[in-house]
């Protein structure tokens, strides 16, 4: 589509070359003239360019005889016939165009003559005699000065602009659809390998500790602590079975982030005296389940940090689905982290790193604001390619109506602004 | 039966530690006697003729064929075989397959040990069981769309982190296909994307790691 844009503009400057007919009838028009640059009228028999043309109403037998204005010898200006006197006349194609090579000059003339016309090598004025239409041009000006030439460099330089942006999107894309096929694989690896080990061992020893438990007496001192460690067998089992069956720790229930993180001060036992509030901006849009992980576990641990270290009296999240990013934020009002934590991101503590890891991974922008007393909050940025969920994923070409249909559901989504 | 009245077991698992466990709890009962252990399907169907158990546990991963394809076997030599299905998963599509293919019961190797061998004496009288738990995983999905073979198949490619590319090549088929395919597990699945399709056909043991 651009390159047609492109196309029919350069069209529409090559047909601005000047017509010098104002009667109907027999017409000549000038489609490349030599440029003035480097050009002082002098003339300079050593140099040919190209010029073109094109003839309307020319009658069989007419040709056309070209001429460009430059000094002569006294210093006097004078046309010269183009391109050699001994080869003075320019034949007009079937097409009714013409081409010729021609000598520079400070303006050209292109004469269209009977047959029969003698024309002079060189003189003052143009030649009337045996002349059917003539036409002046003076020389075209260096492409870089004209008119359209801003114009074409600014929409030259959006295009590559927009095509490197489209060509990184896509190149982040698709490596990150290659990073999440090859965690799927390494997680169905992990999967394996942990049922067929660990898994299989603690059923084992469960089993055993069953039977052995069971030939006690009633009454053995033991018999508690040893029911404690099959309990706990019992949970690790459950646990270990859940975490392969879903090949993750929160299978389906994460798929709408507001619910999950409303969950979490209840995770924590902490909901009491803290006013807790989760938002959602903008229409709920799937996003792909690996960034979707990722995202809450990031939004999870600063939740975590913030009910557990901040003391905080109310924590905020936000969450914006954009046209274009999922924007997800973590406000606090409490107590705030050390700038040198912040700074190295290294103390376990909060977690930092971890944030920062998986926000790189899922090619997110993470940043975390704090001052000492001051509260925290965290903002983190995924690009729209990346965390929602296309339909004809990895095509580049369905990029645009993605983008509108994005924006579309949007507007459905406020109707009161659209009524106004 | 064997001659002092034990039932007699044979135990399929690929698990050596397994195994140890199995044998613990079955040695504690009087009534019960371990006359073989298979750690593969065809063993499982070598040992069977020999032993002609009264009951076998089937676990269902197994590294040559699945359980269920040696049971299959084992129940057209031995229509009569009592098998109980005794694995790590409880997902739907795995245990309606084992019920239709002539399992008599569905355990998990998790639950109480005096539970399994209740069920193993409850299956040698002739009954079936399908303890509660598993009996919910079933009527969950009940009415629930099932996927065609090729759709299994195709899952199964994606849960080995092949790309469409790599699946169109390996099942002959173009990668357009292969996205149809994509596209109606997702839907018969309820999933959003290709990790959550394997998820849930891991969970509902459509395929099996």
């Amino acid at each position: 589509m651009a390159s047609l844009l492109f196309f029919c503009f350069l069209l529409s400057c090559c047909q601005s070359a000047r017509v010098d007919t104002r009667v109907a009838g027999p017409a000549i028009e000038f489609t490349s003239v030599p440029s003035i640059h480097g050009n002082d009228g002098l003339g300079d028999p050593s140099r040919l360019s190209k010029i073109k043309g094109r003839v309307i109403g020319a009658r069989p037998g007419q040709q056309i005889v070209l001429y460009a204005h430059a000094l002569d010898d006294y210093g006097q200006l004078t046309w010269f016939v183009q391109p050699l006197v001994l080869e003075p006349f320019t034949k007009i194609h079937s097409n009714s165009r013409w081409q010729n090579s021609t000598h520079p000059g400070s303006e050209y003339a292109a004469l269209l003559v009977d047959p029969g016309f003698q024309p002079p090598w060189k003189t003052r004025t143009l030649p009337t005699q045996g002349v059917v239409v003539a036409a002046i041009t003076p020389g075209w000006p260096p492409i870089y000065e004209r008119w359209w030439f801003p114009f074409l460099g600014i929409f030259v330089g959006a295009a590559l602009i927009f095509s490197f942006y489209r060509v990184w999107i896509f190149q982040v894309t698709r490596k990150l659809n290659l990073r999440f096929e090859e965690r799927l694989a390494e997680r169905t690896r992990v999967a394996q390998e942990l049922h067929d080990t660990l898994l299989q061992g603690v059923l084992s020893a469960s089993m055993q500790l069953h039977v052995a438990v069971d030939q006690l007496p009633e009454d053995a001192p033991v018999r508690p602590a040893l029911n404690r460690i099959l309990q706990l067998m019992g949970q690790v089992i459950d646990e270990g079975r859940n975490t392969l069956r879903g090949l993750r720790s929160s299978p389906e229930s994460v798929q709408d982030l507001k619910t999950c993180f409303l969950r979490i001060p209840q995770e924590l036992g902490k909901q009491d005296g803290i006013d807790f509030r989760v938002v959602v901006e903008g229409p709920t849009v799937p996003l792909r389940s690996l960034v979707r992980d990722d995202v809450y576990s990031i939004g999870r641990e600063a939740l975590v940090n913030a009910f557990r270290h901040s003391g905080a009296r109310t924590i905020d999240v936000q969450l914006e689905y954009g046209a274009n990013q999922l924007r997800v934020l973590v406000r606090d009002d409490g107590c705030g982290i050390d700038p040198q934590v912040l700074k190295s991101g290294r103390d376990g503590h909060w977690g930092l790193s971890g944030m920062h890891e998986r926000a790189e991974r899922i090619g997110a922008r993470l940043k975390v604001l704090s001052r000492v007393g001051g509260g925290t909050e965290l903002e983190l940025r995924v690009p729209g390619d990346i965390a929602f969920e296309s339909p004809t994923s990895s095509s580049s070409s369905n990029w645009l109506t993605g983008l509108y249909q994005r924006q579309g559901h949007k507007n459905e989504q406020t109707p009161k602004q659209r009524v106004g | 039966m064997s001659a002092t009245g034990q039932i007699r077991i044979l135990s399929v698992d690929d698990h050596p530690l397994l195994h140890e466990g199995l044998a613990t709890i079955i040695r504690n009962q009087p009534d019960l006697l371990l006359v073989a252990e298979a750690s593969n399907g065809s063993e499982a169907i070598k040992q069977f003729r020999e032993h002609k158990p009264d009951v076998t546990l089937m676990d269902l991963r197994l590294p040559d064929m699945s359980g269920i394809d040696s049971m299959i076997a084992i129940r057209s030599e031995f229509p009569a075989a009592r098998i109980i299905i005794l694995t790590t998963f409880a997902g739907d599509v795995e245990i309606q397959r084992a019920l239709e293919a002539g399992a008599r019961a569905y355990m998990l190797k998790s639950m109480p040990p005096k539970e399994l061998v209740e069920v193993i004496r409850q299956v040698h009288a002739g009954k079936k069981r399908i303890p509660a738990e598993i009996a919910a995983h079933l009527a969950e999905h009940y009415s629930d769309e099932s996927l065609t073979v090729r759709e299994i198949e195709v899952l199964g490619q994606i849960a080995s982190g092949n790309r469409n590319r790599d699946i169109a090549e390996k099942l002959f088929i173009t990668e357009e296909t292969v996205k149809v395919h994509i596209k109606h597990i997702m839907e018969k699945l309820g999933a959003s994307d290709r990790t959550q399709a394997v998820a849930i056909g891991v969970r509902r043991g459509i395929i099996q790691l």
